[in-house]
């Protein structure tokens, strides 16, 4: 009987850099190390030895030939030294317990297992990869269901010439609450369909039952394919307000189920769809109030069913997107239509489907050239009601005041023209942050062929303005570095958050910046943070091995304050982004430390790159 | 090389050529197995530096601390090179038990009855450790408990008493802090105590094994004071009863 080394392969399994292994290789590892122990003072590595070296407690500098400080190994952390170094490393700083795979070992390990050679050949490992997977694993939740899993197949349908009568006699006979409808001649591609509340709206007009159904049906139809996430039809479904989505094949668009939000809701709770509709449906502002209310309890249940960072932020944005909509509509309810076209835009968190529970209004407005001279005494009002409304639902009016009760965020057509050139082809160092709001923008309710224009102009500049490239760049790499000299998490010194570590200031938004200036050399008009860094690495303005190592640190932090907010809003407080490092566990404050090098790392190396314009 | 004689008087204690006689008539007088390899094998000699010499770091978990009466209920050890603790080799052996575990000792060690039971012959167990220990030197955590269990043990199955070479790291600590002036307070010596002196981890298990691991750390740690460079011999560091013996 070989003796069990459970607590040193345990003690591997927090080791983030060992994340990226299978388990079975990290169990391989375990039996092939040995022990040192390096005195306080001593060389690193003893006796100029290769391989790779892991420790399990202590402290040993990393030090290049200037004897410059590179970095600072701690409990847990791997240093692979592929060939003896000619000379030490750094020294040891504090007494070292370490563990050490032989180079002849680690030879013999990586011609049996893939897994370890790819780990120590691959220059740049993806630290945080598995935690997605692994995520992705235990839950199985809406995210990775598809829609073939929870639609009801072979649908019952019906002829487009039937009568309403039939149609209504159709459904009862079957019990379904919407009726897929076809023409004669193309059994397989329905035209159209009609649900109770049509029948319902059909019986309170008075309607004759004999009237062919065809001119109740709701047409052209919004469908889904069987691959089709689940979560991407609750999307679709809030999105539209609907709740029934037939589903067809891929290739030739035949119908082979339906998708009804009661099958989501039978997967699991899905409030999203139903706090849209309610937001549609309500009446005045009260109304509106209430039904934001349950905002919180839905990120905690999308937390939950674990849903990761970007499919909760997409669906809060969703929700609040829907918000605004139906506060400019109750407006134009109570003053009347607008004097002439305008597009309402939602910029920051909101322009890039990022949004949480915890977060504020970053909003602008565009007036079309045509308005009429007392035009803005109609949207002034609409700016304020606007504002007042959002903030009394529980989103902040913004403390920098980006929002278009201020003039400088309500303009007409050729006003805005004027201030994208401005800003972004001619930028003054202190027009980054106007210029970073610039590019967030999207349209969210009017006309969009407003914005259009503007669209155009800044989605051009990245490939010819250098001068605003860098100007960007500079305010990434001014924003608070995520982790202090020594590699720990810098905390907030004062304030009502003192000690805490701010996930937004220190993580997110260096990401949320570098990405920008990515996407925007890329010519990508990609807003959302995770969309931009994939546009950036096929448009090879960034490496694929960073791109995804930015995508897990993104994914990752921004979970993490899901969790975090979550957590808050069961325990009855207000969400925010302040995290107190003692709530995580040894491992999450391990990865988390890792996202934060990977910002940094990335930070000082891809920004000098990518401030460039290419070809 | 059986046994080598050097000039300097510490290396050449008075005992020394005794114990070697006693190994020698050990290994004819006990039966062929792996002890009397054991034996047999040539002892290292007392000048050799500790960089080059191999050890075999070595608990036992008993029911209870007077060998005449408590029984050997699992053996732990792993190898090291130098200072150097070599995972590959780390091993254990669960005894089968001839009757109940006490209470006592079945809380510390968490071996119960039925674990105790599904173990293996005492004999067995010794084989597998003489085999491992076969030119190397004994490392353990107040050594002589360990030497008392084995002779005790060996008296009975092989009919000799073996002297084994042995380093005990609670004499090494304890003559380390009393030169470096420092108090040793109450448990001052028990492993878990000096492994937290030496920021060595706290291990959960407690079993042979786990604590043969951790006896052979803190004699790395302590190595790394008294020697940082290897070259102390082997003499200086070795339990010094084994020679008088």
């Amino acid at each position: 009987m070989n003796g069990e080394l459970e607590e040193i392969r345990e003690f591997l399994d927090q080791c983030p850099d060992l994340a990226t292994l299978p388990a079975a290789s990290r169990g391989a590892l375990v039996r092939r190390l040995t022990l040192r122990y390096l005195r306080a003072g001593s060389d690193f590595p003893p006796a100029a030895e290769a391989g790779l070296w892991i420790l399990r407690t202590g402290s040993i500098e990393i030090r290049d030939a200037s004897d410059t400080l590179q970095d600072r190994l701690g409990e847990g952390d791997t240093f692979h030294v592929p060939a003896a170094p000619k000379h030490r490393l750094g020294p040891v700083t504090e007494d070292s317990l370490v563990y050490h795979l032989p180079l002849e070992r680690a030879e013999a390990l990586s011609a049996q297992d893939g897994a370890i050679a790819t780990f120590l050949a691959d220059d740049a490992p993806r630290p945080l990869a598995l935690l997605h997977g692994a995520a992705g694993d235990n839950t199985r939740g809406l995210l990775t269901t598809p829609v073939r899993a929870l639609m009801t197949p072979d649908p019952v349908c019906g002829l487009t010439t039937l009568s309403l009568r039939e149609a209504a006699q159709l459904m009862d006979r079957a019990d379904i609450a919407a009726l897929l409808l076809h023409p004669p001649e193309r059994p397989l591609e329905p035209a159209g369909i009609l649900t109770d509340t049509d029948l319902r709206r059909a019986l309170a007009r008075d309607q004759d039952p004999q009237r062919p159904v065809a001119e109740y049906m709701a047409t052209p139809l919004t469908t889904v394919t069987g691959q089709t996430p689940a979560f991407e039809a609750l999307l679709r479904m809030a999105r539209h307000d609907i709740h029934h989505l037939p589903v067809v094949q891929e290739h030739d668009g035949g119908l082979t189920g339906i998708l009804s939000s009661t099958d989501l809701i039978r997967h699991q709770g899905t409030s999203a769809v139903y706090l849209v509709r309610d937001l549609r449906r309500a009446d005045d502002l009260p109304a509106l109030q209430g039904i934001m209310q349950a905002l919180p309890r839905l990120q905690v249940q999308l937390v939950d069913t674990g849903a990761d960072a970007v499919q909760i932020a997409q669906t809060l944005t969703t929700v609040i997107d829907t918000l605004t909509q139906r506060l400019i509509e109750l407006y134009q309810r109570d003053h009347g239509n607008a004097p002439c076209a305008f597009a309402w835009l939602a910029s920051g968190s909101q322009g890039r489907h990022e949004q949480t529970v915890f977060t504020d209004q970053d909003t602008a407005l565009i007036i079309a050239d045509d308005a009429p001279p007392a035009a803005d005494a109609w949207f002034e009002p609409l700016a304020q009601q606007v504002r007042n409304g959002l903030d009394a639902c529980g989103i902040r009016a913004c403390p920098g005041a980006v929002d278009p009760s201020h003039r400088d965020w309500r303009r007409c057509a050729a006003d805005w023209a004027q201030e994208f050139e401005r800003v972004l082809h001619h930028p003054a160092p202190r027009d980054a942050m106007l210029a970073s709001h610039y590019l967030d923008l999207r349209v969210i309710h009017g006309d969009a062929e407003l914005f259009e224009p503007l669209r155009q102009q800044a989605l051009a500049t990245g490939q010819r303005h250098e001068a605003l490239l860098s100007a960007l760049a500079d305010q990434a790499r001014d924003l608070p570095a995520p982790l202090g000299f020594f590699r720990q998490f810098v905390l907030e010194a004062s304030g009502e958050h003192a000690d805490t570590l701010d996930l937004k200031m220190r993580g997110l938004l260096p990401l949320v910046a570098m990405a920008r200036v990515f996407a925007l050399n890329a010519g990508s008009e990609a807003r959302g943070t995770v969309e931009r860094l994939h546009a950036a690495a096929r448009a090879g303005v960034i490496h694929d091995t960073t791109a995804a190592n930015l995508v897990d640190a993104w994914l990752y932090i921004a979970g993490l304050r899901a969790r975090h907010q979550a957590a808050q809003i069961r325990n009855g407080q207000a969400p925010d982004n302040a995290l107190d490092p003692a709530e995580l566990s040894t491992l999450e404050r391990n990865h988390l430390k890792t996202a934060f090098r990977l910002v940094s790392d990335t930070r000082k190396s891809a920004l000098a790159n990518a401030e460039r314009v290419h070809g | 090389m059986v046994c080598s004689l050097v000039h300097a008087d510490w290396r050449r204690p008075p005992g020394h050529w005794r114990f070697c006689r006693r190994r020698r008539h050990a290994a004819r007088h006990c039966p062929p197995g792996s002890l009397r390899e054991a034996l047999a094998a040539p002892l290292p000699a007392a000048g050799q530096a500790i960089a080059h010499s191999r050890f075999l770091a070595v608990d036992l978990e008993t029911t209870g601390l007077d060998p005449e009466h408590d029984r050997i209920l699992s053996i732990g050890w792993v190898a090291m090179d130098g200072a150097c603790i070599d995972l590959a080799t780390a091993d254990q052996r669960l005894v089968r038990a001839e009757g109940p575990v006490p209470e006592a000792s079945a809380v510390i060690h968490r071996i119960t009855d039925q674990r105790a039971a599904s173990g293996m012959a005492l004999d067995a167990a010794l084989e597998a450790l003489f085999r491992a220990l076969a030119g190397r030197v004994m490392v353990a955590h107040h050594a002589a408990l360990e030497i008392g269990f084995l002779e005790q043990a060996c008296q009975r199955l092989y009919g000799v008493r073996p002297p084994l070479p042995i380093v005990d790291t609670l004499r090494l600590a304890e003559t380390a802090l009393r030169r470096a002036g420092q108090p040793i307070p109450a448990h001052g010596l028990r492993l878990h105590t000096l492994r937290a002196r030496y920021n060595l981890p706290a291990y959960r298990a407690h079993d042979a094994l786990f604590d043969a691991i951790a006896a052979g750390e803190l004699f790395a740690a302590l190595l790394s004071r008294q020697s940082p460079d290897g070259k102390l011999p082997l003499g200086r560091v070795l339990f010094r009863p084994a020679w008088l013996w």
